[in-house]
């Protein structure tokens, strides 16, 4: 068992405990140890943690910014910020998942965008924390599916505040095409959720 | 928490948004492909701009701030003073659907389905263009050519 000593100048460390128990391949999977810290941590701790993931979710969003994703259809996006915004819901849980993802749709759309793209990823986002949140309370689905239904349930809920601004049918041609490219970035972006929580697994944050 | 492994309940649940999602292409473009005659309806701030045939190859000015143009059955923007040019950059609809939309300038291009046998001809813009069997170079925004 491998232990990281503490710096002697920091009073708060970070002991790191890599069980040998767990093969690295999901079969011993000891997240909730890091998910247990996790709740028990102080709020200024939490704070900057959230902190921290918002900025990182603001970075993906500078990100995707440059990589022009959408193949002429408007509204198709890469998804990278929910990485980190499924990375906190899993590890936090769905008040700081909704406050994280909230903050960064308003810095990303200031940044990035226009107003009318604020109101669309708002719904976006909420409808695929809301879809999310509660496909991990029934225990069921992996990263994968439910990043996957996620990211369809973002593209959905994008269209919904778009018919509801300008009710026009046609809108609803973009919903299907939408939907399956949630579907397949929502498959990627679980995959590289997956892989982040197998490399923290079994990590304790102190206090 | 969230299962080990990939499973079978997550199978089953991206075949099945995969499935709604195919469900609603075909609903939609068996609705429209009953359509008699698919026109393009541009609407300017939610008010009837016009309504254009797409069997008519027209290059149209709107309110001097986006240019679309019919050509071969499809509906393209071609430019637009807007600055995130999202509208320009759209792919092209057809007849079996689709809007294209200009946000700040609160344009929309939508093909709908008109099953009445009115048949309005294109006008042309006084931009020049193909021509097309309009009948006079009257501004847009007066007349609608019946």
């Amino acid at each position: 068992m491998i232990q990281a000593t503490p710096f002697p100048w920091s009073y708060n460390a970070i002991a790191i405990h890599i069980d040998n128990t767990s093969d690295g391949f999901g079969q011993n999977r000891r997240d909730d140890l890091l998910i247990d810290s996790m709740n028990r941590i102080n709020k200024a701790k939490r704070a900057s943690y959230l902190g921290l993931l918002t900025a990182l979710a603001i970075l993906c969003g500078y990100i995707e910014s440059l990589i022009p994703f959408n193949f002429g259809i408007p509204g198709m996006k890469l998804g990278l910020c929910n990485v980190v915004i499924l990375l906190v819901l899993l590890l936090f849980g769905w008040k700081e998942a909704a406050l994280v993802s909230a903050a960064r749709v308003v810095v990303i759309g200031f940044l990035f965008g226009n107003l009318f793209s604020i109101a669309y990823s708002m719904g976006g986002a909420m409808l695929s924390i809301l879809v999310m949140a509660i496909l991990i309370r029934t225990g069921k689905f992996h990263e994968t599916g439910i990043s996957a239904a996620g990211g369809a349930a973002h593209n959905i809920g994008q269209i919904l505040v778009a018919y509801l601004v300008t009710p026009q049918l046609p809108l609803l041609w973009y919903l299907p095409i939408l939907m399956i490219a949630g579907l397949i970035t929502g498959i990627l972006i679980g995959f590289a959720v997956w892989a982040v929580l197998l490399r923290i697994q079994g990590i304790v944050v102190q206090k | 928490m969230t299962k080990k492994n990939f499973g079978r309940n997550d199978l089953f649940l991206i075949l099945g948004i995969f499935a709604a999602a195919v469900l609603m292409l075909v609903a939609y473009s068996r609705y429209m492909s009953h359509a008699d005659t698919p026109m393009l309806e541009i609407t300017v701030d939610n008010r009837l701009f016009g309504t254009y045939d797409l069997k008519h190859d027209a290059r149209i000015r709107i309110n001097n701030t986006n240019v679309c143009e019919i050509k071969d059955g499809a509906v393209r923007m071609l430019s637009a003073n807007c600055p995130d040019q999202i509208c320009v950059h759209s792919l092209p609809i057809t007849e079996r659907g689709g809007s294209i939309v200009c946000l700040p300038n609160r344009v929309v291009l939508k093909i709908v389905n008109t099953h009445d046998s009115k048949a309005p001809s294109a006008e042309e813009s006084d931009t020049g263009g193909t021509s097309a069997d309009s009948t006079s170079s009257v501004p847009h925004i007066d007349t609608l050519a019946e």
